[in-house]
Parts: structure tokens; C-alpha cells; sequence
């Protein structure tokens, strides 16, 4: 029995000199939504880059769903089950959102490779990969989407698009870069919403960096890691961190207190 | 930089890879010394060929271990270790060789003269930076691989010339030799080079790459643009210059073989292969001194000069700072306060200046022709690419690299060439910087400069961290400013006058220039337009009212069903004599239709789904070529006498292969890189025919080239079907071998178009697009990048090699110069543009148009002959239009001897295929400043929700 969704010992992440990530540690056990934040610069994308195999890390361990990471390939980390999406959303723009979806989806060339090759349409798999990615759309309330190219959607539908095609593998575990970034307020809650549920429904892990302290601190977020110049300032429950005075100095401000 | 994604992450474990290079490695040394391993044992190749690829997989077996000992060090270890590679890569290659001759039982002596070695690296890194210069700064500045730097270096070489005959130097160049070298014109036509092709620079910047620049255009779009460019400027230089070598000779006395420096030199002999009674090493000391040629050591000069000014203009002046920060960040260099167009402009003044500048020197050593351009920007590349792109001390560096090992190559191959039999292996190094640069990709995709910069960066940090500041050093002296303020004032005093005329120059040319592309894109747009009124009207008359929408499927068909019948219409509508050339017409176009739609195909692709720039689609279709030539010549002359299906069947795996492979190396590269990767293999493999004995077949073993062949089906078709096919087409005679050709092609053309649209439509397709709009995203979502690239690399490849079967099997015969960029990659790369990307059916319409053009100026230099000919009256109205302007307009600039030079006959005739590239070129620019999707754009793939679907049928 797997207990930990994602688990990082003493990661050390270097750019030739400039130390972005100092030993970081910690535990992210199955099921629960834990929020990563901290100030600009302090090694939150760089944890996640490392994590998502994008960088390869100096020295530490990763380990996803009870397996090493160190030194895998990121599409071989997305296998095992972890799936990230990009702080500046990068949806496929010269496709269409059903497509967008599409891509991701879990062995496409099953169960056989040459048939899928030659009769495509015919399938059933891909008729089900359709209807499955048509349900996701729906659950995001953005299915009248489906046909537009990526290109024509505005920064909300993207970012909602962007959830929508990090489900479609299937994830246990989500890496979420400010899934709400420069989303007005009644939409952002929606996406943080349906983030939730997803979450308690589906029991999808996640990890997300958030600058927006109001669904950090009060939506219900199990846990939070605070980072700092590169190392974990602290760690705890949202009531928890809001007493920190030194989280408080550095990063929250007044957001906290009220 | 800005604009480029990350590098991919393909890490494997390190102990598989160990096993894996350590079992090549093993395998290849059985194979070379023992006569043993897979390649000898599989008992598949002959002799030379077995050679050939037992070096091959040493080759790749050293370099895997390079990289994995690359991989391992760390620190300064792994800095010195990098600057270290081509010292590496060339001990491995003389290793390589002491064990194949030592298996071969052979031994070769290389005489190394140490003064000829050290300076012609001087003069061929001279050379490399002549362009080299530019390139790195339009890179640092602007931000894209600029394939027309060399045709500006061109330009400077021909207003060298076109000053050697003017009526004020002619007596120059003329007069005997006294003894006394004359400056003038070489320092003048040095001068007038730097503003001719600087001021070009400037022109080409502002006609295309500022209007690409406001449209946000990508800087792969830029790269493609600047291809365009290089093709009009060197048809235009073809077009006034012809395909002959000029040479510019200053003065005659600079010819001289007293004109030179003699060094004294000594040689040094390396002993490889069986030593029976020598060492590896012996020198010989009483050696003739080196003589190094003037003109040679004006251009070393001149390129120094102007690189060190260079230098200076950018880390002293303000000019030189805006500069470096607009290439830093020019999003961020425009909010404070810097004219980012002016910059542009002048950036591209300065770099075509220095191409130019070198062009003029150049002119004076190396016959000069429009098509050497090619033949020294892929090197230039080359050295960029080692001196880590838009490094200024990096440039050098890799020039100096670079031209040594040139210069190092040429004794070497002779050396090794004498003792195996190849007389013409020295042919070779030119192929020497391109080996190179794949293998450099391979070991340090970044440049050797990146590490140096990356240890210059930590240098520095230390230093901060230790609390050092720079000014410790008591030899950096502050700059005083009142000089250079003091100079301002100077050059505004004397230039303040002038400039406005200049000025109110500029504007008209400038305006002048404009027109051209600004109509070639109305005649496109219109026409696109136009075409689709059209339809809809002609829909509208038989009732049925639609708007036609290119961009879905049902618009896409109709587009293409039309296009095609306006095409094949005109094809019927070409002239032609009788009724047997028609059909021999027809077939021939059609066949081409076949080659080209196959090639453009593969481009698409690669490059239109796959997002992989592929330069060098004329690679894999030569490699289909070649290896069906030489497969079906006859034993006697060298051939293996195989049937043409059989040998299709290998060429195309063959190729397939070599694409697959060919993901390796560059599936991490930035496509820039992979572009200049893919138009150096092209080169490559055309150098090779020219040097290479296994890659002849023919009546004459020396002789260069395949022929005599077998073709498909050719003696079936001669026992019946042609009688049959001829009468039932209302020939007198049985039909030619061609119509059976062409009906290959077309099936050919058609199965391949059905499977390949079949393919892209299923999950993989939807995928390869995921690559091209961003690989990093398809990674992250589950998908291994190089494996999916090598995919589409390998059958893209395999269906370019079908096309080199066709194009031998249409040309009878296989000369290197089928593999000329010119007359293929460029053409199919307009097909591309014109049809669409990322539509196949668009790439059969461009291709057809191609096809096209490519007859209407066959028959037009055809008609030059008759009276009678079709279409006799239009070339010769363009010929006098032609002569017209070189006389009374181009006679303002240039002297009637120029003229004379050119046209020895004293008709001022215009070439016609050079006109076809121009406009080629123009298509292509224009394609991509309007934003033109092609004829038939993509149609995003729109997959219904079945449950709805039959909701909506109900």
C-alpha cells in the first residue's frame, strides 16, 4: 500500500552556482490538496520542474507513487501517474480543444498498434477516448468549446482547457502552477471548485502553487508548505501557517490576518 | 533566448548506456582488425562498403563514450573537457584509421607541413568569418539563423568586380606586372563593397524582415523568410553575373608567385596503419618555406580588422550597448527608450557590411561564382554553431577550430586517401566541417561557448561571493568619453548636409522596392480571393448558395478538386509540337508531379506536422536515389545488377533508417539547428558522390556519376503495352517508357498520399502536431519526444527515398549536381509555402504549380530558337526588356566592359531559369509577410461526440 502520493529528500537544484532549490524535503500522502507557495524566486517552479523531470536535479530523491524518480524522463514520470501544467498556460494552439484533450489520453496504440495506425475512426477505443474527453469538457462547463482551435479561447477557457487536458491521462497526482493565475474572481473560484471535487471525488492528489492567499488559506487546501530562498520555511495546516509570524513577515502580509 | 523552448530532458540510465557504446565499440574492432562482428558475419556487404560502416560504427561507438565521460564530468573538468572536443573528435578519427588500416593491412603516411597547416587554418578561419561575422550578429541581435548571409558576402565579391571593370580601374587590373603593388582598388572596391552589400542588408531588412517583425513572426518564419531571400538575391546575382567563375585581381602583380611571405616551415610525418621500420612520428627538417600569398594575408587582415572594430563598436559605443541590450531583451530595451526598428536596420547594415567587406577580399583569392555561397555559409554555420550561437569571442574561436581542422583535413586525406585507393578523397574536406559539426551536436549541443560562458558566470559569482570586484585589476582603464563625444560632433557637422539628400535617395529606391512584394501579394491575395468568389458564384448558378471555408473539409475538397482541374487544364492548354512530344509532355510533368508531391509530402511531414525545419529534404531523396542506381547498374560496372522493385524495397528502408537515426543527434536541438544539421547532410551527400569511388556506376569506373541502370518494368513494357498504350492514346508509335513512368508516379502518389492522410488522422497524427505547436507539453502529458520524432523522421524519409527512385528512374542517369539545393530542396520547400502546411492535398497543388512554372520556362528557353516556338514573342520582349535595363539603366553604375565580361557575345540575353528561382524566392517571402496559410491551409481536426453525432442525424 502506496502512503505517499510524492515524496522529496533533500532535492538540491543548482544553475552553475546560483543554488534555486537548497535541500527540500517533504511528504505529500494519497488523496490530499496541498498548496505551495512563497515569494517570487524562491524555488517553487524549480521544485516543480524538477519534480516533472523537466530539470534534472543535482542531488536528492524523488519518489512518485511509491516509485524513484530521480533521473526518469518526464514522460515516464507521467506513466506512473503524475501529470504538471505550465505556469503560463501552453495549450497546443494550432489544434482544437477536443484535441488538446486528446493528446494526453493513456495508450493510444492499444491493443493494436497497426490497426489504431491504419483504420483510426473505426475504433472503439477512440470513440470512448471522445466521449471520455467530452465528459471531462462538460464537468468543466466548457463543452461548447470543443471545436474551436486553442488559439481563439480566452485566458480563463485556457486555463480551464488546461485542467481539462491534464485529467484526461487519468492522474493520481496533480502538479498545478497557479491553476488561477490572472482569472478574475467568480471563474477563478469555479476552477478552484472543481479542483476541490476532483479531489474528493476522485481522491487526486494534488500540489498546487498559488499566489491567490484567499483560496490558500480559507477553501480548504489539507496542508501548506511555505517556501523561502530556496528551502521550506515551514510547514502545516492553513490555520497553522496563518499564526507563523516569520511565513507572515515573509510572504503573507495582511491577507493573514484578516 | 527568448522565442526558442527548453531543451528536451531524454535522459536514460547511464550503465545501459555504458553497455551499449561498449558493445559497438567491441563489435566494430572485431569487425576492423578481425575480419569478425555483426556486419562482417551477416555476410550482407562487400568488401568497402563493410569498411565504410565498420568505421561508421567505430565512429558512433567513440562518440557515444565521448559524451557518456561528457556527461559524467562535472565542474571545470567537464569546461576543459568540452573546449577540449575537437582535439578529441580528431584523435578519434586517426584512430579509427590506424585500425582500419592496420586490419586492412595498409599503412599511409601523413605529412603534416607545419607552416601550410597553421596558416591555411589562418586563411580558411578568415574565410569562415567573412560570413561567420554577420551571421553571429543578425543571431545576437535580431535573433535568427540568416541563410541570405552569404549571397551579401556575394554581393561584395561581384562590386569588387564590377569595380575592376569600370573605365576608372580598368587600366589597374589590366597593366603588367611592374613589380609594385597597387592599392587602390582593393582598398577602394573593400570600401564600396562594405556600403553596397551593407546598404543591401539594410534594404532586405526593411522590405521583409521589419514587416515580418510587425506581424510577431517567429523566428523559424524569419529563418525560412531569409532562405527565400538568398534564393532572389542569388538568382539576381546569377541573372547579371552567370554561372561563371570570375575572379578579382587588383593588380596583376598581387597574382604573382613573388607575392608572397616565405616561412620557413618543417614537416611533420605521422606513420598510420603497419609500421614496419618508421615510428608513428618522424619530422623532416630541410623543407621549402611555406609561401603565404598576399591576397591571403588581406583577407586574414581585413576580417581581423574588421572584427576587432566590431568588437570595439559593441562593448565601447552606445550604439554598440543598445545593441547587446536589444538582443537581450527587446520587449525591454523598447520600454527604455531604444529605437528597436533603427537598431534592427542598423544591425543588418553592419552585418551584411562585414559579408560584403570579406566578399571583395575573398574575390581576390577564390574564382568567384553565385553558387559558392552555399558551398561557405554551411561551414560558417558550422563555426557559429561551435562558437555557441551570437558569441562574438565565441565566433572566432570556432573559426579558428574550424579552419584548422580544415586545413589539417586536407593532408590527412590525401594521406589516407592515397593508401586506399581514392585519389580524390582530399574532395572531402569539404565535407570535413559539416562531419564535424554532427558530431560536435552530438557531444555539446550547446556550442563549445556555452562552456566557456558557463564557467566565465561562475567565475564571476565566486568572485562576487568572495567580495572581489573587477576593478581589483590595475589594467582596465576607464574610457574617457570626451573622444568619442568629440567624433559625434565631427561626423554631425560634415554629415548634416548631405544626409538629406541621401536621405530623400533612400526613400525613392525605397519605395521603388516596395511595390515588389507589395503587388506579388496582391496578385496571391487577389487570386485566393478571387477564386473563391468564383466558386461560390458558379455554385450559386446551379443553385446551390454556400460560403466556401478552406479551413474545413468539405471547402478543403472543393478548393483542391478545383485547383487541380485549373492546373491539369492548363497542362493540356501547354504548347507543343506533336502529338507524340504532347504525350511525353504530359508524362513527364505528370512523373514530376509524383517526385515533387512525394518530396513535399515528406517535407510536410516533417516540418508542416512535425515542426522538425528540414532543409534537407534532398538527402533522403538522394539517398533513395543513389541507392537504387547503384543497386540496379550492372555488375560490370560496379553495380550489383539487382531488380529495380528489390532495390526500391532496400533504398527505402535504407533511408528510413537513416532518418530514424538521424533523430538521435538533433531530437534535442533548437530547429535552427536541425535546419542547418539538415542541409549540411544534404550537402554532404552530394560532395560525396563527387569523391566517393562506391557512390560511381557507370561505364567508366573514374568517371563520377550512376547510369545505365535498370528500370522498372522496362522490358515488360517494351514486349506490349507500349504498342497497345501508343494506339490507344492515337500515337503512330508504341508510347515511350515515360507514360508508364508517369502511372507509376501517380499510383505511387496517390497510395502514398491515402496512407499517409490515413496515419496522420489516427492518434499518432494528433500527436506529431502536439510536437510541433510544443514538445515540451507533449512530454509532460506522457509522450517520449524522440522516439515519436524519429518515427516521423523515418517515414518521412522513406517517403522521400520512393521519390529518389522515381527521379532516377525519370533522369536515367545520377550526377552530383541533381542533389543542388537549387534545383530541389528550394523548389520543394516553395511547394510547401504555396500549398499549405500541414495539408497534404495542399502539397500536391503546390507541387503541380511547380511542375508548372518549372515547363512554362522550359518552353520559354526553348522558344528562343524559333519563330514559330509558342511563347517566342513574350521571351523576346523580356529580353529586350532585359537588355534595355542592364544597358541604358545599369549602364549609370556600371562600365560597358562589365557588360562584355558577362555576355561575350554581345547579346545581352536574360536566364530564364534563374528568373523562375527569383520568383520562387519571391513566392515564398511574399507567402510568408502576407501570413498566407498556402492554397489550402491545415483543417484542425474536429472529431464529433458520437452519442451527438446520430442525435443529429435523427
Amino acid at each position: 500500500m502506496i502512503t505517499n502520493a510524492l515524496k522529496v529528500t533533500n532535492l538540491v537544484k543548482d544553475f552553475g552556482g546560483l543554488t534555486a532549490v537548497n535541500n527540500v524535503s517533504f511528504e505529500i500522502p494519497v488523496g490530499s490538496m496541498v498548496g505551495l507557495i512563497g515569494p517570487n524566486g524562491c524555488g517553487k517552479s524549480t521544485t516543480f520542474n524538477c519534480i516533472s523531470g523537466m530539470l534534472e536535479v543535482t542531488s536528492g530523491e524523488i519518489e512518485v507513487l511509491g516509485r524513484m524518480t530521480t533521473g526518469k524522463r518526464p514522460d515516464e514520470i507521467q506513466k506512473l501517474g503524475l501529470t504538471r501544467t505550465f505556469q503560463h498556460t501552453r495549450l497546443w494552439r494550432d489544434m482544437t480543444v477536443i484535441e488538446n484533450l486528446l493528446v494526453p489520453a493513456r495508450s493510444q496504440f492499444q491493443p493494436n498498434m497497426l490497426l489504431s495506425l491504419l483504420k483510426p475512426n473505426s475504433r472503439p477505443a477512440e470513440s470512448r477516448r471522445i466521449a471520455s474527453a467530452f465528459q471531462i469538457l462538460e464537468s468543466l462547463e466548457v463543452s461548447h468549446i470543443a471545436h474551436n482551435l486553442a488559439s481563439e479561447l480566452s485566458g480563463g477557457q485556457s486555463k480551464l482547457v488546461d485542467i481539462g487536458r491534464a485529467l484526461m491521462s487519468d492522474p493520481e497526482f496533480l502538479l498545478l502552477d497557479e491553476p488561477v493565475a490572472g482569472v478574475a474572481g467568480p471563474l477563478a473560484e469555479k476552477i478552484f471548485n472543481n479542483l476541490k471535487s476532483l479531489s474528493r471525488d476522485k481522491g487526486i492528489g494534488m500540489l498546487i502553487i498559488e499566489h491567490n492567499m484567499e483560496f490558500i488559506l480559507r477553501r480548504g487546501v489539507d496542508h501548506i508548505i511555505v517556501m523561502d530562498s530556496g528551502t521550506v520555511l515551514a510547514e502545516g495546516t492553513p490555520d497553522e501557517i496563518r499564526q507563523r509570524n516569520d511565513v507572515v513577515e515573509a510572504y503573507l502580509g495582511t491577507v493573514a490576518r484578516n | 533566448m527568448e522565442g526558442f523552448p527548453k531543451p528536451l530532458n531524454l535522459r536514460n540510465s547511464n550503465l545501459h548506456r555504458l553497455l551499449i557504446c561498449l558493445l559497438v565499440i567491441g563489435d566494430a574492432y572485431l569487425g576492423l582488425i578481425y575480419d569478425g562482428g555483426v556486419i562482417r558475419w551477416s555476410g550482407l556487404f562487400r568488401n568497402d562498403i563493410a569498411a565504410l560502416l565498420l568505421v561508421g560504427e567505430m565512429f558512433i561507438g567513440g562518440m557515444l563514450f565521448l559524451r557518456l565521460i561528457l556527461a559524467q564530468a562535472q565542474g571545470n573538468v567537464r569546461t576543459v573537457a568540452l573546449i577540449l572536443i575537437p582535439v578529441l573528435v580528431i584523435l578519434l578519427g586517426l584512430g579509427i584509421t590506424e585500425l582500419l588500416l592496420r586490419g586492412l593491412g595498409r599503412s599511409a603516411t601523413i605529412n603534416f607541413n607545419l607552416s601550410a597547416v597553421g596558416l591555411s587554418g589562418l586563411y580558411w578561419a578568415a574565410v569562415y568569418l567573412t560570413i561567420g561575422i554577420g551571421l553571429t550578429l543578425t543571431y545576437k541581435v535580431q535573433g535568427f539563423a540568416n541563410f541570405a548571409q552569404a549571397e551579401m558576402m556575394l554581393i561584395g565579391s561581384y562590386v569588387a568586380l564590377i569595380m575592376m571593370w569600370s573605365d576608372t580601374f580598368s587600366f589597374l587590373s589590366e597593366a603588367p606586372p611592374d613589380g609594385v603593388l597597387n592599392w587602390e582598388l582593393l582598398l577602394w572596391s573593400s570600401v564600396c563593397a562594405f556600403l553596397v552589400a551593407g546598404l543591401a542588408g539594410w534594404l532586405i531588412d526593411r522590405l521583409v524582415y521589419k514587416k515580418l517583425r510587425a506581424r510577431n513572426a517567429t523566428f523559424q518564419v524569419m529563418m525560412i523568410a531569409s532562405l527565400g531571400v538568398s534564393m532572389i538575391v542569388r538568382a539576381i546575382l546569377f541573372i547579371r553575373f552567370s554561372a561563371n567563375n570570375f575572379r578579382f585581381v587588383p593588380d596583376k602583380d598581387w597574382r604573382l608567385t613573388t607575392s608572397v611571405i616565405e616561412t620557413p616551415t618543417q614537416t611533420i610525418q605521422v606513420h598510420l596503419g603497419e609500421r614496419i621500420e618508421s615510428g608513428l612520428v618522424s619530422t623532416i627538417h630541410n623543407v621549402a618555406p611555406f609561401g603565404f600569398s598576399y591576397s591571403k594575408i588581406a583577407l586574414v587582415i581585413g576580417v581581423m580588422m574588421s572584427l576587432v572594430f566590431l568588437l570595439v563598436f559593441l562593448n565601447k559605443t552606445k550604439f554598440g550597448r543598445q545593441m547587446r541590450a536589444v538582443g537581450d531583451n527587446p520587449g525591454l530595451a523598447a520600454s527604455s527608450g531604444i529605437n528597436l526598428e533603427k537598431i534592427y536596420g542598423n544591425t543588418s547594415f553592419l552585418s551584411a557590411g562585414t559579408a560584403g567587406l570579406g566578399g571583395a577580399l575573398l574575390a581576390a583569392i577564390l574564382p568567384i561564382n553565385p553558387m559558392l555561397g552555399l558551398a561557405l555559409l554551411l561551414p560558417a554555420f558550422a563555426v557559429i554553431v561551435l562558437g555557441s550561437i551570437g558569441s562574438i569571442s565565441g565566433v572566432i574561436f570556432g573559426a579558428l577550430i574550424v579552419g584548422l581542422l580544415r586545413s589539417i583535413s586536407e593532408p590527412l586525406l590525401i594521406g589516407i586517401g592515397n593508401s586506399l585507393d581514392r585519389p580524390t578523397a582530399s574532395g572531402f574536406s569539404e565535407v570535413v566541417p559539416f562531419v564535424f559539426l554532427v558530431g560536435l551536436l552530438l557531444l555539446a549541443p550547446r556550442g563549445i561557448g556555452a562552456a566557456l560562458q558557463d564557467w566565465n558566470i561562475k567565475r564571476i559569482r565566486n568572485r562576487v561571493a568572495t567580495g572581489k570586484s573587477k576593478y581589483n585589476y590595475p589594467w582596465i582603464i576607464p574610457i574617457p568619453s570626451a573622444d568619442l563625444a568629440s567624433l559625434k560632433f565631427i561626423r554631425a557637422e560634415y554629415l548634416l548636409k548631405g544626409k538629406e539628400f541621401i536621405g530623400y535617395c533612400f526613400q525613392i529606391t525605397f519605395k521603388a522596392l516596395s511595390v515588389i512584394p507589395f503587388v506579388t501579394g496582391l496578385i496571391m491575395q487577389s487570386s485566393f480571393k478571387g477564386l473563391r468568389t468564383c466558386i461560390q458564384t458558379a455554385a450559386g448558378f446551379i443553385g446551390i448558395r454556400f460560403t466556401l471555408d478552406s479551413e474545413t473539409n468539405k471547402g478543403s475538397w472543393i478548393l483542391f478538386i478545383v485547383l487541380m482541374g485549373i492546373l491539369i487544364c492548363i497542362v493540356w492548354l501547354l504548347p507543343s509540337v506533336t502529338a507524340l512530344t504532347k504525350t511525353m509532355q504530359i508524362a513527364r510533368i505528370a512523373t514530376l508531379l509524383g517526385i515533387f508531391g512525394l518530396a513535399s509530402f515528406a517535407l510536410n511531414l516533417h516540418t508542416g506536422i512535425t515542426g522538425m525545419t528540414n532543409f534537407g529534404v534532398i538527402f533522403f531523396v538522394g539517398i533513395g536515389a543513389v541507392t537504387v542506381g547503384i543497386l540496379c547498374a550492372p555488375v560490370a560496372t560496379n553495380g550489383y545488377g539487382w531488380s529495380p522493385v528489390a532495390a526500391t524495397f532496400v533504398a527505402v528502408f535504407v533511408s528510413a533508417i537513416a532518418g530514424w537515426l538521424l533523430a538521435y543527434p538533433t531530437a534535442r536541438l533548437r530547429m535552427d539547428y536541425f535546419a542547418i544539421v539538415t542541409i549540411s547532410l544534404g550537402e554532404m551527400l552530394r560532395i560525396s558522390l563527387q569523391a566517393e569511388p562506391l557512390l560511381r556506376a557507370g561505364t567508366v569506373t573514374s568517371a563520377i556519376g550512376i547510369s545505365q541502370y535498370q528500370m522498372p518494368l522496362e522490358e515488360w513494357w517494351n514486349t506490349g503495352p507500349s504498342q497497345y498504350i501508343g494506339n490507344m492514346i492515337g500515337l503512330s508509335v508504341p508510347a515511350p517508357y515515360v507514360v508508364l513512368l508517369a502511372g507509376i508516379a501517380l499510383c505511387l502518389l496517390v497510395v502514398v498520399w491515402l496512407l499517409l492522410d490515413t496515419v496522420l488522422a489516427s492518434p499518432w497524427g494528433r500527436i506529431l502536431r502536439s510536437i510541433r505547436e510544443d514538445e515540451v507539453v507533449s512530454q509532460h502529458h506522457g509522450h517520449n519526444v524522440l522516439i515519436q520524432k524519429a518515427a516521423s523522421l523515418a517515414m518521412g524519409a522513406a517517403i522521400a527515398a520512393l521519390a529518389g527512385a522515381l527521379w532516377a528512374w525519370l533522369n536515367t542517369n545520377i550526377w552530383p549536381d541533381f542533389m543542388n539545393p537549387v534545383r530541389t530542396t528550394f523548389l520543394i520547400w516553395a511547394a510547401y509555402i504555396v500549398g499549405g502546411r500541414g495539408n497534404n492535398k495542399g502539397m500536391i497543388v503546390g507541387a503541380f504549380v511547380i511542375v508548372i512554372v518549372e515547363f512554362l520556362f522550359n518552353i520559354m528557353v526553348a522558344s528562343r530558337g524559333a519563330a514559330s516556338m509558342p511563347l517566342h514573342n513574350i521571351t523576346n520582349y523580356a529580353d529586350a526588356i532585359f537588355s534595355w535595363f542592364m544597358v541604358n539603366v545599369g549602364g549609370l553604375v556600371w562600365s560597358s566592359k562589365s557588360l562584355a565580361e558577362i555576355f561575350p557575345r554581345g547579346e545581352i540575353l536574360l536566364s530564364l531559369p534563374h528568373v523562375k528561382l527569383s520568383l520562387v524566392g519571391l513566392v515564398i517571402v511574399v507567402a510568408l509577410i502576407a501570413a498566407s496559410k498556402g492554397l489550402l491551409p491545415e483543417v484542425p481536426k474536429r472529431p464529433k461526440h458520437r452519442e451527438r453525432l446520430e442525435e443529429g442525424d435523427v
